[in-house]
């Protein structure tokens, strides 16, 4: 099995109860091709998971399922704040056996043993966050279509 | 690590019992999330067709979720489907 240190970007634009809030997120995940299976593993945030039959599928549905985590949160949260924690919380969760396997992943891809030619790479150190802003002022300029890269 | 297959939710249940007593399946909106030792597991699916009763998750979710509550060794063999 061949597991591939992801660092993915995102934002998302959602609707709570009564707010409307910008998430945007650059964390960790890791991809495994399990036998022509693809998952793709949240690292931080952990606590969640996409698959498919390739790894733009896999990356797809791990995409839909942060989105529908986010608006999980949304549904209960009665204000922005208590938005904004559970949100920070969710980050913060990182999967342990899974932060292992990504920085391992991370040894073989400086060590050459691990390649993606279809995934641009970015330095392993690359700052991660999350951020949740209360959007009051809609812009274009805030629309981001997101990207996964390799950990390098 | 094997990830094909379906599990019931009850199955789920038992093996969380066995392995992370106090664990609890809270169903939401778009997944079911599992709390346990402070952290919580937000996405579990709600099964293949939507949530009902007893609905049936991919084995490959399953074992992330211990995975990340570090359960796995227990879960493997209270639950044979994720070996």
């Amino acid at each position: 099995m061949t597991h591939y240190p992801l660092l993915f970007g995102r934002r998302e634009l959602l609707e709570g109860n009564g707010f409307i809030a910008r998430v945007s997120v650059s964390g960790r995940a890791l991809l495994a091709d399990e036998d022509g299976e693809f998952w793709v593993e949240g690292v931080s945030p952990g606590g969640l998971a996409g698959h498919g039959k390739s790894p733009h599928e896999a990356l797809a549905d791990f995409s839909a399922a942060f989105r529908a985590v986010l608006f999980d949160i949304a549904a209960e949260a009665n204000s922005f704040e208590v938005f904004r924690q559970e949100v920070l919380r969710f980050f913060d969760e990182t999967s342990g056996p899974a932060l292992a396997e990504w920085e391992e992943a991370v040894r073989q891809v400086k060590a050459g043993q691990v390649t993606a030619e279809w995934l641009e790479k970015r330095p392993a150190e690359s700052k991660l966050g999350i951020e949740v802003a209360k959007v009051s002022q809609p812009a274009a300029a805030n629309n981001d279509l997101g990207q996964a890269t390799l950990a390098a | 690590m094997g990830s094909t297959g379906l599990v019931t939710l009850k199955e789920i249940r038992k093996m969380l019992d066995d392995c992370a007593p106090g664990a609890v399946i809270e169903s939401k909106l778009h997944h079911n999330w599992i709390r346990y030792a402070g952290k919580t597991y937000r996405g579990l699916p709600l099964g293949k067709h939507g949530a009902r009763h007893n609905p049936e998750i991919e084995v490959g979710h399953v074992k992330r979720m211990a995975r990340f509550f570090e359960i796995l060794d227990c879960a493997r063999k209270s639950l044979p489907a994720l070996r």
